[in-house]
């Protein structure tokens, strides 16, 4: 009897908390999300800058025409359908009705060809549009690209970070009275509500904002601001970030080192999110040098590393090993030939070196006295010891480093034997991969291949995506062959929130988003 | 008035001549501004847009020229990142790094004088063990090894100070106060320890005059001769430090300021320099040497006050 009433007792008790529980959980409007970011955003301009701290906090003030879901599809965001001329030179898009700037305004097809024309004026990305002949509004709704030529560039440069739409006549009149932007005019569900260079930045619910009606997807889809305003702190030192993280100081800390993350998981109320991202980190050879011309040498290199150790080195095991160009994050694109790997075989490499005649001979490679560079640099030379391979490291200042790895910039031939270069992949589209990173036209070591050019350019202008496809797994077989470039994988990509925050979606490329995010009761 | 304009007239081809200094430096140190901007993911087209965006592409003697005449307006032009004014970054910039140098200061001085005193007046075994070990190790622990142990206990554990951050002295002295405390004695500390040896130093070396057997000998009090006699002529040397102080903790507060979060002129110009912000490192380093000219207009002026034998001659 007793059995029975305390069962009965505890069915009823777990009935009664689950609503609760679920209350607990359920979206609700308030309060106010403080976020510890590593960098200040000098400005607030959409179309001046493309630093990433700068990148990460515009994306919750201002929208694109169209965005990226979670499948890195293009998605609609201020556009609501759009169509291509047979011939792929004209686009017309369709604009949402009613969206409303900051400011009140109601969003115009001249809003959008003011933006876009200022972006080819001002903008350090501006050239990613330079296919653009004309913009046409034949009416308010609607907005008509006309391009030179057929390009699969296009299309995905409107979903880029430095595309957003601003409205004209404020940005014209902020223009004129101070030379800049200080708040941009813009659509997204936040806005601009305090900005103190070097020591915060406030934004506060956009009343006038309208989500979208589908369901949110990567960063398509509806966006609500629950939370009534979003805090920015700039913190520049990781550890005193993961202090304020730990003392409540903030509630959502920005990037993570991975030798944080274990102490960060074990502190009560913080959850951690580890995830490899899209940045790349990659060795190049130099083909201006006899050994960076040899392909035996390219072979051995490729062969003496160890990749997944590298990325326990590194990464503390976050990262990914990776030898594609393509990061798994920009899944559509990829096919089984971006999964393999280059076989970890030493004793391979060793033979492929006494076959060339190499004995030791210093391969001096640039390298950044900053934490991945050196992280990556110590280890990579360890690892081509073990086969007898003499790398030399030589520090220098980052910037001064980039110089030195991009001297074909200044036409000049580069120095060095082997470079090391870690990257950002903001488009998620392969070109950016096999035709920024490998093309005659910009391989930093000079790699020349007419083949390899010939294939890049035909899937720039390929509209079929299967076919498109097909060819970056073409080209994808060309480096892993020709080895004009050895990728070593992608860094993770590590934040840490407070547990009181739901929602929360950390996706790389598209950074944080705190729209769809609340505080649990 | 006319010897603090015949300074001042001095400092203007000092001025002249550390801005074609820097302009020159900056443009020396590899690293093209253009390629920062672009990213290493972009083509050399976009380089090349975006170096005549800015007028980099112009000879250097052009940039130089036309840099030099806006500066003669007191435009020190945009910052090629943000293309905000240079001159409107250092003004919100400039107070901070000097509320920090001189809060600092003020914490040296407030510690290191009596210290000093105390030690040149008691010459005990353990007075002097114990002033040599502390101000040695004053001077050889790094400010930023002070700063994250006081955070870490006054902040983290206690929570009596925010970890880091700042108010402007506009929400009031109390506001401000709770942000600045910690950095200006982290950063006060440091200094302390040399202005405190210093301190002690002369005044066992005036001590030591014959001024002051004569004092003695008429019968005045011990404080009278210590503090009215012995510190105001051994102070002038130490004034000298502390000004020269000043200058240093207003042009070298980059790690406090990065460490506290403080939006001061250092890390400012720091940022400025990794990313090769030719506008922002040409303008602060302007500001930092106009500061030093002045501080050290200041200690001159301070010297006279204090020793009147300087003033008639």
């Amino acid at each position: 009897m007793m059995r029975r009433s305390m069962t009965a007792l505890l069915v009823v008790a777990a009935l009664a908390a689950t609503p609760a529980a679920e209350a607990q959980d359920a979206p609700r409007r308030g309060g106010e999300l403080k976020v510890g970011t590593y960098g200040d955003p000098a400005t607030l301009d959409p179309h001046v800058t493309t630093d990433v701290p700068a990148l990460r906090v515009r994306n919750q003030i201002c929208e694109t025409l169209i965005t990226w879901d979670a499948n890195v599809k293009e998605s609609p965001m201020l556009a609501d359908s759009w169509d291509v001329s047979p011939d792929g030179t004209v686009w017309t898009f369709k604009l949402r009705r009613g969206v409303k700037f900051h400011e009140g305004q109601t969003m115009k097809s001249s809003d959008v060809k003011y933006s876009y024309e200022r972006i080819l004026k001002i903008s350090p990305r501006k050239t990613d549009y330079n296919m653009v002949k004309e913009i046409r509004t034949p009416d308010e709704h609607t907005v008509q690209f006309v391009l030179n030529a057929r390009t699969n560039a296009f299309f995905p440069a409107l979903a880029m970070y430095w595309a957003q739409i601003v409205e004209q006549t404020s940005t014209e009149r902020q223009v004129k009275e101070s030379g800049g932007v200080q708040r941009p005019n813009c659509t997204g569900p936040f806005k601009v509500a305090d900005f103190k260079r070097g020591q915060h930045l406030k934004f506060v619910r956009h009343d006038g904002y309208v989500p979208r009606s589908e369901k949110p997807s990567g960063t398509a889809g509806s966006r609500v601001a629950y939370v009534d305003a979003i805090t920015y702190t700039f913190i520049t030192d990781a550890n005193v970030r993961a202090l304020s993280l730990k003392q409540g100081e903030v509630h959502y800390m920005q990037r993570v080192l991975p030798e944080q993350v274990d102490e960060l998981k074990a502190t009560p109320g913080i959850e951690v999110v580890a995830k490899p991202g899209t940045q790349w980190a990659a060795l190049y050879f130099n083909f201006t040098k006899p050994w960076g011309q040899k392909k035996e040498f390219r072979q051995a290199m490729a062969h003496a590393f160890d990749y997944e150790e590298l990325n326990k080195a590194v990464y503390l095991g976050h990262g990914k090993a990776n030898n594609s160009m393509m990061p798994e994050s920009q899944g559509v694109w990829r096919t089984s030939e971006h999964a393999r790997m280059h076989k970890h075989d030493p004793a391979r490499a060793r033979q492929l070196l006494k076959q060339i005649g190499y004995s030791g001979q210093e391969i001096e490679m640039p390298v950044a006295k900053e934490s991945v560079y050196e992280l990556y640099g110590q280890s990579m030379q360890a690892q081509l010891a073990k086969v007898g391979i003499n790398l030399k490291l030589r520090f220098m200042e980052q910037a001064a480093m980039v110089d030195d790895i991009y001297s074909r910039r200044r036409n000049k031939n580069p120095t060095w034997d082997v470079s090391f270069l870690a990257g950002s992949a903001f488009r998620p589209d392969p070109d950016q991969h096999y035709y920024t990173r490998a093309h005659t036209k910009a391989h930093v070591g000079m790699y020349s291949n007419a083949a390899y050019d010939g294939l890049a350019e035909e899937a720039r202008a390929e509209t079929n995506f299967e076919k498109r496809r097909a060819m970056y797994a073409k080209l994808q077989t060309m480096i892993m062959d020709e080895i004009p470039v050895i990728v070593f994988g992608n860094s993770p990509y590590i934040e840490a929130y407070s547990k009181k925050l739901r929602g929360v979606e950390i996706r790389d490329p598209h950074f944080d988003y705190h729209w769809n995010v609340w505080f649990a009761r | 008035m006319m010897y603090v304009a015949r300074r001042l007239a001095a400092a203007v081809p000092v001025w002249i001549g550390v801005a074609t200094a820097v302009f020159i430096l900056v443009r020396l140190v590899p690293g093209d501004p253009a390629l920062l901007i672009a990213g290493t993911d972009s083509t050399a087209e976009q380089v090349t847009e975006i170096r005549a965006m800015l007028g980099l592409d112009l000879p250097v003697h052009e940039q130089y020229v036309r840099w030099f005449g806006r500066l003669l307006q007191g435009d020190l032009g945009r910052s090629l990142f943000s293309r905000e004014p240079v001159l409107r970054d250092l003004l919100d910039r400039i107070p901070v790094s000097l509320q920090l140098a001189l809060s600092a200061t003020v914490v040296s001085v407030l510690l290191a004088i009596p210290v000093g005193v105390v030690a040149a007046a008691r010459r005990t075994p353990v007075v002097e063990g114990a002033f040599a070990t502390v101000t040695i190790a004053g001077i050889c622990v790094p400010s930023f090894v002070l700063g994250l142990i006081l955070m870490l206990v006054f902040s983290a554990k206690l929570g009596w100070f925010p970890i880091r951050g700042y108010e402007p002295l506009s929400s009031g002295i109390l506001p401000w106060a709770r942000y600045m405390l910690l950095p200006s004695i982290a950063y006060g500390l440091i200094q302390a320890a040399g202005v405190a040896r210093m301190t002690r130093s002369t005044l066992l070396e005036v001590l030591g005059e014959d001024f002051i057997r004569t004092a003695r000998a008429k019968g005045l009090a011990g404080w009278v001769v210590l503090y009215k006699h012995a510190l105001r002529n051994a102070l002038i040397p130490v004034v000298t430090l502390i000004g020269l102080n000043v200058g240093v903790l207003f042009t070298g507060a980059v790690v406090i300021e990065s460490l506290f979060g403080l939006p001061g002129l250092g890390a400012f110009l720091v940022n400025g320099i990794l990313k090769r912000d030719y506008p922002i490192v040409q303008g602060a380093i302007l500001v930092f040497s106009t500061f030093l000219v002045l501080v050290n207009l200041t200690v001159d002026l301070l010297y006279a006050a204090l020793d009147p034998r300087l003033r008639r001659a």
